[in-house]
């Protein structure tokens, strides 16, 4: 059934579609950038197709797929050696959005994905085609700084404005932290137990934990 | 925006305001107000700067993100079943649908599925917690009418369930129960009868609920033609759930992809006609009574048997081989130190929350922690209509129809 | 790590991100091969093994070691061929012929293994919570990726010796012991100094020394990495850290002289245990039992903070304090000839160069190096130079026109009245007492530190970036390993360039490149090496190789006569580029 969907694409944009899989039941088609919107439009108002509801949008960061750890250097810790940051395993291209669509009618389902490179990371707004392109292109570009060309008001939505970065990047620290009032490094302050940095006992002014864009080679 | 349509305004009154004339309407301006963050009447933490041209809404502009957790970069750093504890707190009233709708993608990840007996527990649990969720909503939606009643009946009877959840899974709202391939524990003897006896007082409430608010002159004036949105708008906007069949779209998870045991079940979808806020109420009234009916059915139905597969590559060992048998220990050493290898790949799950579909993008890159978890939720698309929906209307009405879309900061700010 | 082969699959988990890919070893005679319908170009002397892992299939084995004879003990690595004719053979055992198919996914294969893994637990103890191997042990590993089930054997488990204190460093327990025979293989043939052998029969086995002996070899640590499970433990980690607590990092041993690439695996600030890095042409996959313990200088009796006064009078302020007062003793002094700079040979080339900038701005005329004493050394991994970086310091020294002097010189020579010392390794007291200046950069605390004007804490090489020279020529990177600061420890050439800001000379020395930088402008051996540019398994520099060559010790493969006939520039720059491999 779904199968047929892919093809119906394939068919109707012949050279668009880079690829596609029925991974696990999930149909997708990748497609190329810039027939992106047009595949949209086609999907959502073709007779064939229906799939006025736009389920979601998800960003998807490459960089680290290929190693071995998603998280910082060890098992159980949180710290990254600094090998680990001179050698950046690279992951191109790295950003992975896709389109979850579904039709409430035929009842099938099919995600269009686009890949595009972290120098170029650029989608066209889609929120011409459907309302709720709004708030989901948003929060992607809040979470993980993929940009929608035509977006009439791409702004942060779940962080601050002042925020610096997207977290859901691959290279964004797991334990930085960015406040928007200063944090007292409180010198009576003690770890709690259990690993990190310093160990238990040890204060906090003496660990780097919460002070992790400070230089170390400065005085402070 | 506000900017525009002010200006605009502005000079539309300046254009009539005649300073000689005596009988010229009073010369107004618009009026910038902020509701929220922290607002008795609204819910949760979300922030609406309401631009008011005297009582009537010319434009909302929702600012969310007081309750961001950072469940997806949370998710990343913890092994697969650690991120069960954050889909509790995803969407709160119900939290067991969270955990199922996730363990439902990790298992697809994994191709594994759990036997049949956990399946109808996940039916009924999940049930449970969808009354659970409709009470609340409905609750909340009378209480900011003035029907205090309402509010304090629909607690009794979610009291009652929670009680349930709590001998089911030790916890009231934070249950963490499902686990992949199946669920932590099964019921507790007795605990079958115990939903049964305490289901029909819950019933016996929420058609009480239904007499003082269904038919009440006040409640029906407040709701009916307040924040409709047609059936192509709702699509467009993303909304899935009560609120999309409230417009008349027929889309139930449960009914056109059923997942576990829900093809076996015999329940309605109920759908409205209008797309309103009286609607919105209608619907959840009678899905709980659906979902009533699917609690019994599972029950009924409910096949002796494990809980579990047994599986070590996924389910922990039992107790017993743990602490007498290298294999046991070994088993329930990689699980819980290095967490479940998750083959490599990517899956999306959906299932029925209570607010709509409720997807998890899961992505493996085959290690013991996922390498991304995305969580759709379905308030989220909902809630970004809200200024479509309230647009035109009385300040007034913005509440009941903020209510009925029933925005759970949990899982639109993640 | 137990085997220092990545074993693609199972153990995968724990080894960190960004840990450097073992490439696959080079091809001399291809065959053309089939794994599991996968073509793959082996290399005629492969197993099956080596085969299958080219293409990334994984065929489990305990007693296996590419560099040990086959022993075929543990019947783990059985596989199909398409020669064997259904029967089961060992692909550790045999080779690979030219057109030959391996199925590796049989039922036959797989039921095999599960049978092993159930074989092999019979009297194995319930010991995972107690036991210093969890997390890097194969028999975990192997049990969730082939077994994953109850064991359906019924006995009671067989009593041996728990705590068998073989040598200084090894620990055995007997019950653990799956008698692959790898240590013994080891000691027999690697460290040639055959001190372990398999004792009684059957199920009774133990891995045991000669009466009366002891496994006191410098080489008996592998015998711990090489252990596929818990038997042999190091006596010096045990029960110090759980395993999956520790970050693990590429480093540089600073044991000795031959520059033993390895893993720095620590927590926080505390190092804890030191790990053999595969390098063929330095250290294969091993080192000494020295080189392990190497994380204590790392961890106790550190000089935290930067002090300033002599002895009891020493006073903590803040190291912007400590630099200001350091300036002060200093600026009077430019120029002035009875000031010299001391460098130690355990400094980081970075260090060194960061010293001799600052010698040379005071103008100071003399420069002395001090290094630990020379200890034992034999034929194959141990240099008798303590000092991992002695070349790399007279590297320096030369491209900032030094000329060292011996630290022993300081003694007699009472010319000398003011000191700059960059570490303070064989800097005598009585030397440091009657100095009328001494500024001095330290590792650890000790009556040297206390008898300096101002002492300033200096960070270990495995807690900064930099880079060595070993006795090889091999310029190699150091990682910061150890994550967490210490103290005000920073590294040498951090407090140089404080120094020098605060006596006012400009200069900008932000991080360890540009101060390699710094360097690489001024030495021709360094010329075109820039500190990323460096390559994993070192570069060798030019015209740097030793007089003479240790017989055992492991080499380029392009460099075939080593004594006494350094390659031209031209070729050991292609070995550099990786052509060696």
């Amino acid at each position: 059934m779904s199968k047929a969907l892919i093809e119906l694409v394939r068919e109707r944009f012949p050279g668009a579609v880079t690829s596609s899989s029925s991974d696990r039941g999930d149909d997708s088609v990748v497609v190329k950038r810039e027939s992106l919107l047009e595949i949209l439009t086609f999907l959502k108002n073709d007779e064939a197709t229906q799939m006025k509801l736009l389920a979601d949008i998800v960003a998807l960061d490459m960089l680290t797929y290929q190693s071995e750890m998603t998280g910082g250097g060890s098992l159980a810790s949180q710290e990254v050696t600094s090998y680990s940051l001179s050698k950046k395993p690279q992951g191109e291209p790295r950003y992975r959005i896709l389109y979850n669509l579904y039709s409430v009618t035929l009842k099938h389902r099919l995600h269009v994905r686009v890949e595009v490179r972290s120098d170029d990371a650029k989608v066209p707004s889609a929120v011409g085609i459907w309302k709720a392109a709004d708030w989901l292109e948003r929060l992607a570009w809040d979470m993980m700084g993929v940009e929608f060309t035509g977006h009439p008001n791409l702004k942060r939505i779940l962080l601050y404005p002042e925020f610096v970065g997207h977290p859901l990047r691959k290279d964004y620290p797991v334990q930085k932290r960015q406040p928007l009032v200063a944090e007292l490094d409180f010198p009576d302050l003690v770890r709690g137990p259990g690993p990190g940095p310093g160990g238990a006992g040890v204060p906090m002014s003496q660990t780097h934990v919460g002070r992790t864009n400070v230089d170390p080679t400065t005085y402070d | 925006m506000i900017e525009s349509s002010r200006s605009a305004q502005e000079s539309a009154l300046d254009a009539e305001h005649d300073p000689l004339a005596v009988e010229t309407e009073l010369p107004s301006s618009l009026m910038t107000i902020n509701l929220g963050p922290s607002h008795p009447a609204m819910h949760g933490t979300v922030r609406l700067t309401v631009t008011l041209d005297g009582e009537t809404i010319v434009n909302a502009i929702p600012e969310i993100g007081y309750l961001h957790r950072g469940f997806a970069k949370s998710s990343e750093n913890s092994t697969w079943h650690q991120v069960l504890p954050y889909t509790d707190r995803l969407n709160y009233v119900s939290p067991i649908l969270n955990n199922v709708g996730y363990i439902l993608a990790v298992e697809k990840l994994c191709g594994v599925k759990d036997p049949p007996r956990s399946q109808f527990l996940r039916v009924a649990a999940g049930e449970i917690s969808r009354i659970c969720d409709h009470l609340t909503c409905v609750a909340a939606i009378g209480l900011e009418l003035g029907a205090f009643t309402v509010f304090l009946y629909a607690v009794e009877a979610r009291e009652l369930l929670w009680d349930r959840i709590a001998e089911l899974t030790g916890a009231r709202v934070t249950t963490s129960w499902t686990r992949i391939g199946g669920i932590a524990n099964d019921s507790p003897p007795g605990w079958d009868d115990k939903v049964r006896e305490c289901l029909p007082r819950v019933m016996e409430l929420t058609e009480e609920v239904d007499k003082l608010l269904t038919r009440n002159r006040i409640f029906v004036d407040r709701t009916r033609g307040i924040g409709i949105l047609s059936q192509e708008d709702a699509l467009d906007w993303g909304f899935t759930g009560p609120c999309l069949r409230a417009t008349g779209v027929n889309y139930d998870v449960r009914k056109a992809h059923p997942y576990l045991v829900y093809d076996q079940m015999d329940f309605e979808v109920p759908l409205g006609t209008r797309g309103d806020t009286f609607d919105r109420y209608l619907v959840r009234i009678e899905e709980i009574r659906q979902s009533h009916r699917i609690v019994l059915q599972a029950l009924d139905k409910m096949p002796p048997g494990p809980v579990i597969i047994d599986d070590w590559r996924y389910a922990l060992p039992p107790k017993k081989d743990v602490y007498s048998s290298i294999e046991g220990v070994m088993a329930h050493f990689k699980i819980i130190m290095e967490g479940i290898k998750v083959p490599k790949g990517e899956a999306y799950a959906y299932s029925e929350g209570a607010n709509g579909e409720l997807g998890f993008h899961v992505v493996s890159n085959g290690q013991g922690k996922p390498y991304r978890v995305h969580v759709r939720a379905p308030g989220f698309s909902i809630l970004s209509a809200l200024p479509a929906l309230i647009k035109g209307h009385m300040l007034a009405d913005l509440i009941p129809i903020f209510d009925s879309i029933n925005m759970i900061g949990g899982e639109v700010e993640q | 790590m137990s085997d220092l082969f990545p074993v693609l699959g199972a153990t995968q988990a724990i080894v960190p991100l960004g840990t450097p890919q073992t490439p696959p070893l080079a091809i001399n005679k291809p065959v053309k091969v089939e794994v599991d319908g996968i073509p793959v170009e082996a290399d005629s002397r492969d197993n099956l093994i080596e085969a299958a892992r080219r293409v990334g299939v994984a065929i489990p084995y305990f007693c296996y070691h590419p560099r040990l004879s086959i022993a075929g003990q543990c019947r783990m690595c059985l596989v199909e061929t398409s020669a064997s004719g259904g029967r089961l053979v060992p692909g550790c055992q045999v080779r690979v012929a030219e057109g030959l198919k391996i199925i590796t996914t049989s039922p036959a294969v797989k039921e095999n293994q599960r049978g092993c893994m159930e074989f092999h637990l019979i009297n194995h103890p319930v010991d995972c919570a107690i036991c210093d191997q969890s997390g890097e042990c194969k028999l975990q590993d192997y049990y969730m990726e082939y077994d994953h089930e109850a064991s359906r054997i019924r006995t009671s488990k067989l009593n041996k010796p728990k705590r068998v204190e073989l040598g200084p460093l090894v620990v055995y327990d007997g019950e653990r012991c799956i008698m692959c025979t790898r240590c013994v293989r080891f000691m027999d043939e690697v460290a040639q100094e055959p001190q372990l052998a398999v004792v009684n029969r059957g199920d009774h086995s133990l891995i045991s020394t000669f009466p009366g002996m002891e496994l006191d070899s410098k080489y008996s640590g592998n015998t711990v990495d090489i252990c596929p499970v818990g038997a042999l433990l190091n006596r010096d980690f045990r029960f110090t850290s759980r395993v999956w607590y520790l970050n693990k990092s590429p480093a540089i041993c600073t044991g000795c002289s031959n520059g033993c690439n390895i893993y720095v695996e620590s927590r926080g600030n505390v190092a804890y245990r030191e790990l053999p890095r595969r390098n063929e042409e330095v250290n294969q996959v091993w080192m000494c039992d020295e080189g392990r313990l190497t994380h204590h200088a790392v961890n106790d009796a550190r000089l935290e903070w930067a002090r300033s006064g002599r002895g009891e009078g020493g006073l903590i302020e803040g190291p912007q304090e400590a630099v200001k007062k350091a300036a002060a003793l200093l600026r009077p002094l430019v120029g002035y000839p009875g000031l010299a700079v001391f460098v130690s040979a355990q400094c980081t080339t970075e260090e060194a160069a960061g010293a001799f900038l600052l010698g040379k701005e005071m103008g100071a005329h003399r420069a002395f190096i001090g290094a630990l004493p020379d200890g034992g050394s034999d034929e194959f991994l141990i240099r008798a130079d303590k000092n991992p970086n002695r070349k790399g310091v007279h590297l320096a020294a030369k491209a900032f026109g030094y000329q060292l002097e011996p630290a022993t010189t300081l003694e007699t020579d009472m010319s000398v009245k003011a000191l700059f010392a960059m570490r303070i390794d064989s800097l005598p007291v009585s030397v440091l007492e009657r100095l009328e200046v001494a500024v001095v950069l330290a590792q650890n605390d000790g009556p040297v530190a206390q008898a300096a004007h101002v002492a300033l804490p200096c960070a270990s090489a495995y807690e900064q970036d930099g880079t060595f020279v070993n006795y090889y020529g091999r310029l190699q990177r150091m990682y910061r390993s150890v994550v967490a600061d210490r103290g005000d420890a920073v590294p040498g050439w951090v407090w140089a360039r404080r120094i020098l800001n605060a006596m006012g000379f400009a200069h900008e020395l932000r991080d360890a490149a540009q101060a390699f930088a710094l360097l690489a402008d001024r030495a021709g051996e360094l010329s075109g090496i820039t500190f990323q540019s460096i390559p994993d398994e070192g570069q060798i520099l030019p015209g740097m190789l030793p007089p003479e060559w240790p017989a055992r010790a492991p080499r380029p493969p392009a460099s075939a006569p080593p004594a006494n006939n350094p390659p031209s520039p031209a070729s050991a720059g292609k070995e550099a580029a990786g052509g060696s491999r």
